[in-house]
């Protein structure tokens, strides 16, 4: 009698699991197929700076009286390039088994997101042209805007990482932890966009 | 067939890796003999780019699915395995 009722609390109940063709983990493939997204996202409009530019351009880039803070920015890109270098951290620490090097990884990745988004805001605040001021203007902010807009979504999708984190919900194996590895591909992703618009923006 | 770039967080890391180089030395080259240049190289690597996207996007999708090649989870089980112990 009791081995019978074992065994309906262990009959699944619900939907049948979905099938899985792919090679790929279905998480990792939803990731992968919006960061492809967002790359055609992204490459508009760098299209549409590069027209602004050489093609609907007559005279200087950026126009003469506006100035961009390269080395503030350059900073930034140090800080946001940092961050890369620490998610990678908390996921080898993860892999490993340690876990006091995931929570610290993550901790810090949250914060320096957080500190280029502050110094971005701060950038925007000094920077003496708006968004209306000519076509420069606009596709700065635009550009620049769009990325701050994925740091902020990086920056969440940390945020719950690490409060996972702390609740011990990750653990070395593969399928365990893939609530650290989507945010962390995510954000190597943010920051690549940002090293080619800062490359594109204010070096070149 | 060529591994996806993005499978894992540490693919990806290689990849942030690759472009950020690459970046730096569009930056120098941009700062040493000015924007154009810089731009024309940075296009011409941003196409190279783009070509083995391609290439690894036509070879990963014509290629027939193998079972149990690297980094893949599913194990290379023999298929009348059981039979051979009957």
């Amino acid at each position: 009698m009791e081995s019978a009722s074992v065994a309906v609390d262990h009959h699944h109940h619900g939907p049948p699991e979905a099938n899985q063709s792919s090679r790929v983990d279905r998480a990792t493939l939803g990731i992968l197929i919006f960061i492809i997204t967002e790359t055609m996202l992204f490459g508009a409009f760098f299209a549409s700076y590069f027209f602004l530019r050489v093609v609907a351009n007559e005279g200087a880039w950026p126009p003469a009286g506006l100035e961009l803070p390269k080395l503030v920015a350059g900073v930034n890109t140090l800080i946001l390039v940092s961050s890369s270098l620490t998610v990678h951290w908390a996921l080898e620490s993860i892999r490993k088994g340690n876990r006091r090097g995931m929570i610290a990884g993550l901790g810090i990745t949250w914060l320096l997101g957080a500190t280029f988004l502050f110094i971005q805001m701060n950038e925007y605040v000094h920077l003496g042209f708006s968004i209306r001021d000519g076509s420069f203007g606009t596709i700065f902010y635009g550009l620049t805007g769009l990325h701050g807009a994925h740091v902020f979504v990086g920056i969440t999708l940390l945020a719950f990482a690490n409060i996972r984190a702390w609740r011990g919900h990750f653990e070395p194996d593969a399928k365990k932890h893939l609530g650290v590895e989507l945010p962390g591909i995510y954000w190597h992703f943010v920051d690549v966009m940002w090293i080619i618009v800062f490359t594109t923006v204010y070096i070149l | 067939v060529k591994r996806n770039p993005l499978r894992s967080e540490r693919d990806a890391f290689r990849l942030f890796l690759l472009v950020g180089a690459a970046a730096l030395f569009v930056i120098a080259l941009a700062l040493i003999f000015g924007s154009t240049v810089g731009a024309v190289v940075g296009f011409a690597l941003l196409a190279f780019g783009f070509y083995h996207v391609m290439r690894w996007l036509r070879e990963a999708f014509s290629a027939p699915e193998e079972i149990g090649d690297g980094g893949d989870e599913r194990e290379d089980v023999p298929r009348d395995e059981g039979a051979s112990r009957r």
